[in-house]
């Protein structure tokens, strides 16, 4: 019996760690540094952090990802921001920002991981194809093709 | 059961047609072309010709453009069409940048000028791109491009680089110039002023309600400005100047809305209030000149 209460009491500990991880929620901060861009493609370096090892990248992607989209890269070429007006809550971009980002990340690499109480800070290069990505926004009626 | 179906069918085809309307809202793709800086007499052919680092900036911004989905209006080929139409053979310096500009029909023009800089830390080259609406005038977009120091003396690749420093930023400037004029219209001047040897006065009683003639206009201009934007000037007895007046760019029907489709409604208004006018229009200015009795068309 006594077994069974420590099973049930860790199986309990264990559930509420996959859901704080599951619902771990993403918060866009400032740390992007603009690096080089080439042609269409930018390439910055974005820091983040997360408790899961194999989130933090993700989360380093979504931070550059966002920041070019709604908060423009200074110093940079594109020191506006993509979505300039469009509501952050826009369900249009939930897709874009959960699965579809990957389409136009051409190059990510982890230069920096360190872990401190638990919680890992990753500093990650990432090159961002923004043609593709404009296009891809024109597609889904997010901004408008250049014009009137 | 069928029947309900066959309805239910119908209703959503309805629906979807009506949302595929909504969603295909046409854009209009301003035209626009790039042109050296030159002097005010100074001709752009010269401008263009004189300097291989100005014909390299204008072919990447161009080029920019083209990336967008632009076109962009060729200068050279322009040129060259002004001066076969045997109506501008006659006056050969047709050719300087503001005569060029209202002649190629040209919405936008984008004015280019790239710099070398020598320094002995490194050589660079700077890119000047100034974007306006030849319509208006107005100024949209401003942006000066920096290449890094660099020791070379190939500035071909400089002024690229200067020049993607900033072009995406100046297109974006633009959109959002864009955007701007979709929401709020486009700015044009109306004047209306008396003929001189007219009797005719804007304080004149039009009818019997007491409503003046400057009233009525102003009447017409509230309920015809897109979103009842306008701004008015000033009224004196004999003139009236609307120095805002906002025209929208789209119909309802989504079909362009040119700036003769709002001067010919407020030639009608005037006519069917039994005045005469003739009309002038030059950019984003138009001038009625008013004088009593209709005119005969």
């Amino acid at each position: 019996m006594r077994n069974f209460e420590i099973f049930i009491l860790v199986f309990f500990f264990q559930s509420m760690l996959v859901v704080d991880a599951q619902t771990e929620r993403f918060q866009r901060n400032g740390m992007v540094e603009f690096i080089r861009s080439e042609g269409q493609v930018i390439t910055v370096s974005s820091k983040h952090f997360s408790k899961e090892k194999k989130r933090v990248g993700y989360n380093c992607e979504r931070n550059a990802l966002e920041n070019i989209l709604f908060r423009g890269i200074s110093n940079s070429n594109q020191t506006n921001p993509m979505l300039e007006g469009v509501s952050e809550l826009d369900s249009r971009l939930a897709e874009l920002l959960e699965n579809d980002y990957i389409q136009f990340i051409i190059y990510s690499e982890c230069v920096e991981l360190n872990k401190s109480k638990k919680i890992y800070y990753a500093t990650q290069v990432v090159s961002v194809d923004l043609q593709a990505l404009r296009k891809y926004l024109e597609e889904k009626k997010v901004i408008r093709k250049f014009g009137l | 059961m069928r029947n309900f179906l066959e309805i239910v069918n119908v209703f959503l085809l309805c629906i979807g047609a009506l949302t595929a309307q909504v969603n295909s809202h046409p854009i209009v793709q301003p035209t626009i072309m790039v042109v050296p800086f030159a002097k005010e007499v100074e001709k752009l052919r010269a401008a263009y010709e004189k300097s291989d680092v100005n014909r390299i900036a204008i072919t990447k911004v161009k080029e920019a453009f083209d990336k967008r989905g632009v076109n962009t209006i060729d200068l050279i080929g322009k040129l060259k069409q002004t001066n076969n139409n045997a109506a501008l053979q006659e006056e050969q310096a047709n050719e300087t940048m503001d005569q060029v500009v209202s002649l190629s029909g040209a919405d936008i023009y984008v004015v280019v000028e790239a710099n070398k800089k020598y320094s002995s830390t490194g050589n660079s080259a700077t890119v000047i791109l100034n974007a306006y609406d030849a319509f208006s005038g107005e100024s949209l977009a401003n942006k000066v491009g920096n290449s890094p120091l660099v020791y070379s003396e190939n500035f071909d690749k400089l002024i690229e680089k200067a020049v993607e420093a900033e072009i995406d930023n100046l297109l974006n400037t633009l959109q959002e110039k864009f955007t701007n004029v979709l929401n709020e219209g486009r700015s044009i001047v109306v004047t209306l002023g008396v003929e001189s040897t007219s009797a005719l006065s804007l304080e004149k009683e039009i009818n019997d309600s007491g409503d003046l003639l400057s009233e009525a206009i102003e009447d017409w201009m509230k309920s015809n400005a897109f979103k009842g934007n306008y701004h008015l000037q000033g009224v004196t007895r004999n003139k009236m100047i609307f120095d805002i007046v906002k025209i929208p760019i789209h119909t309802p029907s989504g079909t362009n809305y040119r700036l003769r489709d709002f001067t010919s409604d407020l030639r009608k208004y005037l006519r069917s209030i039994n005045l005469s006018t003739k009309q002038t229009v030059q950019g984003n200015n138009v001038v009625y000149t008013l004088s009593e009795g209709k005119d005969k068309e």
